[in-house]
């Protein structure tokens, strides 16, 4: 029961960041005379001093400083001024400009390497919202603040944010944690010798044990703050310090001693109704005085300690002290009394329950609004990341057909570029093809056109000869030159320029011979047996003169002018050979005859033959047949 | 069919080759011949005595080849020709079918087969022409001076290559009388040879050979 009223009579001492600035001296305009830099300086000191007094006007002075500062270039001095510009706004009652100037100004300390004083617009920042009951976010401002004060070692600073680290953590009720707060703030305290500061962290420890109930530590620390408070000269805070030492000694069973302490704490506080130690003081008196039975005092001081209390704010106290006065009363005998007190109180409870119940209906709606809230924004946050999601899939798919639309692209480019460059290569070989194809041209007419200078020179000179013999020469001659350019007519034709084709070469051969000695075609009747095969120059040229030679022959020796005869060529293609047959149904060789007679034409054959790795075999059957074996020949 | 009677000329611009030619025509029985070195040489002997065919060489060294020449011919003469060259190649021989020879004999060339051309070529050139003897009556709606029968018999014996000794035997004449009709043939059609008389008959009549 007591813990809980003395929670709510009881506000820690609260060091604001104003401490940090020494008294108020007596001006408050700037010298006239002085010059730019002592100005500044009278700003610089004056203001946070009236801005205890005076916010308005320290508002208006700071601006007044800034203009000067920045007309100056001084742009360190222009943000002092702007911090002491937000507290002085902060004071005025506009804790918003209050906080927005702060963290505008907080980053320009940082750029000029003032970490410090960028602390200390959070700090301020977290009294601003302190003060308007958002008690996390001045958490969280307190806490960065702590942070860049720890890191540059300020101790002082420090101390003070500790401080009001600590009465936030009581406020909500984290007193363990406030508890080591406030002991953290001792150690710095002691180091830097700061009496009221450690007067004041004693006495708040003090507070905080007995919240916890834990009396006796909350007695040695309040014993503690009483030792420095009296020798600092506080007479207000050595009595409240007493008035919270007789809590501690009642609770402990101590009352002699804690009457003893209460009566001096009574002593000052009986001078001050307003006080909240006032009423606080009476209600432990009155409280002695119930444990002793002496109801009558008790109920005298229970009397007095209400008659200052108008509700409003303190039903709880007001309520606490009808239940004691009841309880008085009741000792006295005055039941009459007693039950008025009761009901006063009941009806005092009931109002506060309709309080709670109000506040808890209103924080009941305030926490369905939060989770409505939530839950909208849930519902928002949902949308949106479907959104999002949506957003990236497009994007994927975008990113895809890109890729893809790039890659034929791509594609398309590079099988271009591939396609003009083989048309270029096409275009370069088709150039050298053409360029090959007119030289070969050009080649096979010189061929041929010297063939046909040969074969007219031959011819012309025959004109000239009247030996028979000479003439015979000079016509064979002709002959073997017409055997060769018939090969060229075919060879260059088409694109097989290379290949001969053996029917169409030893047949038009044949034909030629026959038409050059003027043989006429019912004189003899001809067969031929020529495979379609497809010959290699260096084959078909020494084939065609043999041919042209056994042909030849044959129609020289083998039919007389009158007979009509019968000749046979033929050319077959066997397993590792050709055979090549000219047969005749004359009157037979005698090979030794042929070899033996001057004969050109077979020494012609045997050169020939060596060329084509071929044998020679002669048979007489019904008319002379000459056999050629050629065992080196290349077919196409 | 006998070619002796024709008038050749040979254009061929190698003297060795083109000696052997003569000699060969010679040897075939023809009389009548002409030989040109260059396609100039060429065309103004062929304007001078217009022959009954030609002997081109494609291949004709500086100035004009055979082929252009050939071109000219079609254009002002309409005598039939025939190549004789060493060229054999397709791109050849697709340029030498537009000028629509009467013949092709490759080099070197064989006597036989060269005879074998030009009969050929005069066969169908003139088989061409008597394929329009039909309407030889109706060169006389076209001529200024009208024909006799007999002049048209004439025509008729020119158109089958006749010689004037073959005309004779055919129409029962003598060879006085047919040069005396042959005469007031020429002068009637302007002409002053049988190859001119063909071309008189070509063009009246209209269209190529």
């Amino acid at each position: 029961m007591f813990t809980s009223y003395r929670k709510i009579i009881t506000s820690l001492v609260f060091l604001h960041t104003s401490l940090l600035f020494s008294t108020l001296s007596g001006q408050t305009t700037a010298p006239a005379s002085a010059g730019d830099t002592s100005r500044l300086q009278f700003y610089l000191d004056s203001v946070p001093k009236i801005n205890q007094t005076d916010p308005k006007r320290g508002i208006a002075l700071a601006e007044e400083g800034i203009r000067l500062a920045e007309a100056r270039g001084d742009g360190h001095t222009a943000s002092r001024l702007q911090l002491y510009k937000a507290v002085g706004l902060d004071i005025a009652g506009e804790s918003q400009s209050a906080i927005d100037l702060l963290q505008t100004t907080k980053p320009v300390f940082l750029e000029l390497g003032d970490t410090t004083r960028a602390a200390d617009c959070d700090v301020n920042t977290g009294i601003a919202y302190y003060y308007r009951g958002e008690l996390d976010q001045a958490l969280s401002f307190y806490l960065q603040a702590y942070e860049a004060y720890h890191r540059i070692g300020n101790a002082y600073g420090l101390s003070r944010l500790l401080n009001n680290i600590g009465i936030i953590y009581r406020i909500q009720d984290k007193y363990p944690e406030a508890v080591e707060i406030y002991e953290e703030a001792l150690n710095i305290k002691r180091t830097e010798k700061d009496s009221i500061g450690l007067a004041a962290t004693f006495q708040n420890l003090g507070l905080l044990y007995s919240y916890q109930e834990k009396d006796e530590q909350s007695l040695h620390h309040l014993e503690e703050a009483v030792k420095v408070y009296q020798q600092l000269d506080e007479p207000r805070e050595v009595a409240s310090c007493y008035t919270s030492i007789g809590d501690a000694l009642i609770n402990l069973g101590r009352l002699p001693e804690a009457e003893e302490r209460l009566s001096t704490a009574w002593d000052y506080f009986r001078n001050f109704p307003e006080d909240e130690y006032y009423s606080y003081t009476l209600q432990l008196l009155g409280e002695i005085a119930l444990q002793k039975s002496d109801f009558a005092r008790a109920h005298d001081y229970f009397e007095q300690g209400r008659s200052g209390i108008d509700g409003g704010e303190k039903k709880e106290l007001l309520r606490l002290f009808l239940e004691k006065s009841a309880e008085a009363n009741y000792g006295l005998g005055n039941y009459r009394q007693a039950y008025d007190d009761l009901k006063a109180a009941a009806a005092w409870q009931d109002s506060l329950t309709q309080e709670k119940r109000l506040e808890l209906e209103k924080e009941m709606e305030a926490r369905f609004e939060v989770a409505q809230r939530e839950k909208d924004l849930e519902i928002s946050q949902l949308a949106l990341a479907k959104q999002q999601q949506e957003r990236r899939y497009m994007l994927i798919l975008l990113g895809i057909a890109v890729l893809v639309i790039g890659g034929v692209l791509y594609f398309l480019y590079t099988k271009n570029k591939t396609n003009r460059l083989l048309e270029k290569k096409n275009a370069i070989i088709e150039e050298a093809l053409g360029e090959k194809e007119l030289l070969l041209r050009e080649i096979h007419h010189r061929v041929k056109n010297n063939l046909q200078f040969i074969a007219s020179l031959l011819s012309l000179q025959s004109r000239h000869v009247t030996d028979d013999r000479a003439l015979s020469v000079l016509q064979q001659s002709r002959s073997r030159v017409q055997s060769m350019s018939l090969l060229h007519q075919d060879l260059y034709k088409g694109e097989n320029e290379v290949a001969v084709e053996a029917q169409t070469y030893l047949s038009r051969l044949i034909e030629t011979i026959f038409s050059t000695q003027n043989i006429r075609e019912d004189r003899i009747e001809l067969k031929q047996e020529i495979a379609p095969l497809r010959l290699d120059v260096d084959t078909a040229i020494p084939l065609g003169l043999i041919l042209n030679e056994l042909v030849c022959n044959a129609l020289k020796h083998a039919f007389s002018a009158t007979k009509t005869g019968k000749l046979s060529v033929r050319l077959v293609p066997q397993e590792e050979h050709l055979l090549v047959e000219v047969a005749d149904n004359g009157p037979g060789i005698a090979e030794e005859e042929w070899q033996n007679t001057d004969s050109f034409g077979y020494k012609l054959i045997q050169l020939l033959m060596e060329k084509l790795q071929a044998s020679l075999n002669i048979y007489n059957k019904n008319g002379a047949t000459v056999q050629l074996i050629i065992r080196q020949y290349q077919l196409l | 069919m006998n070619i002796a009677h024709l008038h050749i000329l040979v254009v061929e611009d190698e003297p060795v080759v083109r000696e052997d030619l003569l000699w060969n025509l010679k040897d075939l029985g023809c009389r009548r011949l002409s030989a040109a070195a260059n396609a100039e040489a060429a065309l103004h002997i062929i304007d001078r005595e217009l022959p009954d065919l030609a002997l081109i060489d494609i291949h004709l060294g500086e100035g004009q080849n055979g082929i252009q020449l050939a071109r000219q011919i079609n254009r002002a003469y309409r005598i039939p020709f025939i190549y004789l060259t060493a060229f054999s190649d397709d791109q050849t021989l697709s340029a030498v079918k537009e000028t629509m020879p009467a013949g092709f004999v490759l080099k070197p060339f064989d006597i036989n087969r060269l005879r074998a051309a030009l009969q050929i070529a005069y066969h169908n050139y003139y088989a061409a022409i008597r394929h329009r003897l039909g309407r030889l009556e109706d060169i006389n709606e076209r001529l200024p001076e009208t024909l006799t029968a007999r002049e048209m018999d004439l025509l008729r014996q020119i158109c089958e290559g006749a010689s004037n000794k073959q005309m004779a035997e055919q129409l029962f004449l003598s060879v006085n009388t047919i040069k005396t009709h042959l005469k007031n043939l020429y002068l009637k059609l302007d002409a002053n040879n049988r190859a001119e008389v063909i071309l008189k008959v070509q063009k009246v009549l209209g269209g190529g050979y």
